[in-house]
């Protein structure tokens, strides 16, 4: 094989490899894009169950103080009724 | 006096043929650096292209497990808590309205949220403004797929 057929062999070999790398690296970097907005909108949901969680417990706590409450946490089944059994507090508003 | 056999330049014919080797070794071993470096870039490249290929690889296999969990999580929520937990934000807001120190308290609640809190109601002086509708975790397009 002539040396100079060599040489642009390689040179084209190497232009391929090059094209070949951007390609990979744009489909990567959309991909991890995608996957990382699919997990802060997970954490999203997640944080709003949290947060809606949270703001019962505080419910439960207030009524503790304020007997006024109790009707409102019983509509949302975060309080037992009077008489009835076997229910959780604080995990019907999310579950 | 006799010029015809003179050199032009100035040089022996040996000195010339001399420089000459010299010129086509110099170019050889160029040459040969030069497919070496391509040869060894070609290499590092074909690494490179290894490496990213398979992080790629791993990254799409994730994606469409992700993207069904997500969705699904998403839609289980606004089907299921969301519609509950906008009631019980009202009808908080609405105790909060006769009893202003439990208004306190859910206005801690209003940022993470706000989403699901009524414009109208009144708030007391201070508190902290309401987060515009706009920043729903929820985008409605993609959940409802």
């Amino acid at each position: 094989m002539n040396r100079d057929t060599l040489a642009s062999i390689l040179v084209g070999l190497l232009c391929a490899s090059a094209l070949l790398s951007v390609w990979l690296s744009v489909r990567w970097f959309f991909s991890v894009r995608e996957l990382q907005q699919l997990q802060v909108h997970a954490a999203q949901v997640n944080n709003s169950r949290a947060a809606a969680q949270s703001l019962a417990n505080e419910a439960l706590a207030y009524s503790r103080k304020n007997p006024a409450m109790e009707t409102l946490l019983q509509e949302f089944n975060l309080r037992q009724k009077e008489g009835s059994t076997n229910q959780t507090p604080a995990n019907s508003v999310t579950k | 006096m006799d010029f015809s056999s003179t050199n032009p330049s100035g040089s022996s014919p040996a000195v010339e043929t001399r420089a000459t080797e010299n010129l086509v070794r110099n170019f050889d071993r160029l040459h040969f650096l030069f497919v070496a470096v391509t040869a060894a870039l070609l290499l590092l490249s074909l690494g490179a292209n290894l490496f990213i290929g398979q992080q790629m690889r791993l990254v799409r296999m994730q994606l469409p497990a992700q993207r069904d969990a997500v969705i699904r999580l998403s839609l289980e929520f606004q089907k299921r808590d969301e519609p509950v937990v906008r009631n019980f934000v009202a009808r908080l807001q609405d105790f909060a309205a006769s009893n202003a120190d439990f208004d306190l308290v859910l206005e801690q609640y209003r940022p993470p949220l706000g989403v699901y809190f009524r414009s109208g109601t009144a708030k007391p002086v201070g508190s902290i403004p309401q987060a515009p509708a706009t920043n729903s975790p929820w985008p409605k397009s993609k959940a409802a797929k």
